[in-house]
């Protein structure tokens, strides 16, 4: 199974959201990186067939998913950014009527989701209403969603906002076991997640595609340019607002500086192995830095 | 094995449609579709359908089929011999079915009020083809009763033109409204939709005035064939429109 985005663009009136995007993403977790306003949802729509492309097309096993109708439909699973529900639902409720809206049998989507429910540590709040529920709890409930009728795709944006740590990485191990052999794009502002599950990341600008590729090799690209440093408290102050900086911790009179730079920023600055969140920062520290982890 | 370095994606050309591949394409997908019990017929998603469809939307149908049950013997009142008079009341509310099925607007407004449409739109059905689909079993479960109600009223002799009465006007505009709102997508979908059901509202009583002028050169004496006709392809054309609009061939609507 592969999705291929040939040169697909989407506009919205004058402004272009995604433009000529290109990119092959065979099976496998893929890793959407960038900024806010990137372009990042409008691609996820676009895939998920809730948009029309305003140029291009998206292809899977190279036929255009726009012929398919319903037998492209049926292997989606799709969790927006904007999660809603309806508030009077239980967790089961939901699920059954998501099972319904997506054509699954009754009696197989009522196992489904009490298998699904116990998978996301929901197990216990079957008939617990949405509007009490946590926003790590919901969140977990729109996992629960996205993975009824066993898709082959699936669409995540955002799956981990709202999750504290140790739920991520419970989300984290049961979306690799899960995505063994299908799918999955996966967009997240936190950079570990991506790096420690995504096989493909692929780095979206401005809506045009920057960099795809699998973690290590896309690293290339700021091989070198990532320098650590200990400095006196002021002079790591000076160096800290002329470049990006990933780590600055404090040691006493001194300060520990982890940035990234072309050339060496320093006296006895030494290169450091580059990580996601140097890549992210090496491309986007004009766009406006996000707080949730991007700086350590 | 060394992997491949970074590929910059701009010399990709996607190669033509070969349509044995798109064939296999689509036999993996329902094939997939199969694994989890998701039919691909109409017949199929009307039988997973009947699944979710509780005692509420039983009842709710039988209090529909009462009132118009009551409506229609005042009519006959009120008509006293005029068969004409009841025909066109039964082909009225016929008419008027498919207006409930616009009516789905609280249920669309409920969905973009909980950000729910985002979701529903990315699934098999949208709200507007569940509603859809929902309507046909209402169909499916109405049009055998109230014929049986139209041809008691109106003696076994009238059970064609009773039939024909009741079924051309719905499945018609049934059909018609299924036509238009597969050409739709999205929130204009849902306003057209309501939009839709405004406006056959409105047309009702023009909807009247038609089955009063009209109807009746179809159940004249010596044209029942003519009627048998007309209802079977009117309920032909009822269920295409339905199966394309529930089977959604487009991937956007």
């Amino acid at each position: 199974m592969e999705i291929t985005f040939d040169r697909v663009t989407k506009r919205f009136g004058t402004k272009t959201a995604v433009e000529d995007f290109s990119a092959r993403l065979p099976a496998g977790v893929h890793g959407l990186l960038g900024p806010n306003g990137a372009g990042k949802t409008t691609l996820m729509r676009l895939m998920a067939g809730i948009l029309a492309t305003s140029g291009g097309q998206i292809l899977l096993d190279g036929q255009p998913v726009g012929s398919m109708g319903q037998s492209y439909r049926a292997q989606l699973g799709y969790l927006p950014q904007q999660f809603g529900y309806y508030p009077t639902f239980t967790a089961l409720d939901f699920l059954l009527y998501m099972a319904a809206v997506k054509g699954l049998p009754k009696p197989y989507a009522r196992a489904e989701a009490e298998e699904l429910l116990e998978k996301v540590r929901l197990g216990g709040e079957t008939n617990r209403k949405i509007k009490t529920f946590s926003g790590g709890m919901k969140q977990r409930l729109g996992i629960a969603q996205a993975m009824q009728g066993k898709p082959a795709i699936m669409i995540l944006d955002e799956p981990t906002a709202g999750l504290d740590p140790k739920e991520r990485i419970f989300f984290r191990n049961m979306l690799a076991d899960y995505a063994r052999d299908k799918l999955v794009l996966l967009s997240t502002h936190i950079v570990a997640d991506i790096e420690s599950i995504a096989g493909n990341v692929i780095v979206i600008k401005k809506g045009k595609l920057l960099l795809t590729g699998a973690p290590d090799d896309i690293l290339q690209a700021v091989q070198g340019k990532v320098w650590e440093c200990s400095l006196p408290l002021r002079e790591a102050e000076d160096l800290s607002a002329r470049y990006p900086v990933t780590s600055f911790r404090h040691q006493g009179n001194e300060a520990f500086v982890r940035l990234v730079a072309d050339y060496s920023p320093c006296d006895g600055a030494t290169q450091a192995p580059p990580g996601l969140e140097d890549l992210y920062l090496y491309y986007f520290a004009d766009e406006g830095v996000e707080s949730d982890g991007i700086t350590a | 094995m060394k992997r491949k370095k970074t590929i910059l994606f701009t010399d990709y050309a996607v190669p033509p449609v070969v349509q044995e591949q798109k064939r296999a394409c689509v036999e993996n997908a329902l094939a997939g579709m199969g694994t989890v019990g998701r039919g691909g017929t109409l017949k199929e998603q009307v039988k997973t359908q009947l699944g979710y469809v509780g005692p509420w939307f039983w009842l709710g149908l039988a209090a529909v089929l009462v009132v118009m049950l009551v409506l229609l013997g005042e009519a006959s009142i009120q008509a006293g011999t005029q068969k004409e008079a009841l025909l066109a009341t039964l082909a009225l509310f016929s008419a008027s079915g498919p207006v409930v099925a616009c009516l789905s607007a609280p249920v669309l407004a409920r969905s973009y009020a909980n950000d729910m449409w985002e979701l529903e739109e990315a699934s098999f059905y949208n709200l507007p083809r569940l509603t859809a689909l929902r309507l046909f079993i209402c169909a499916l479960a109405a049009l055998p009763v109230m014929t049986v109600l139209a041809v008691a009223g109106l003696g076994i002799t009238g059970a064609i033109q009773g039939l024909t009465a009741l079924a051309v006007p719905f499945l018609l505009a049934s059909g018609i409204n299924y036509c238009i709102l597969g050409r739709l997508r999205g929130l204009a979908g849902s306003l057209c939709s309501i939009g839709i059901g405004l406006l056959l509202a409105v047309l009702c009583p023009a909807l009247f005035l038609w089955a009063e002028e009209i109807l009746p050169l179809l159940w004249a004496d010596g044209t029942q064939v003519v009627s048998a006709i007309t209802v079977f392809a009117c309920g032909l054309f009822f269920v295409l429109s339905a199966r394309r609009f529930i089977r959604n061939p487009s991937i956007t609507y």
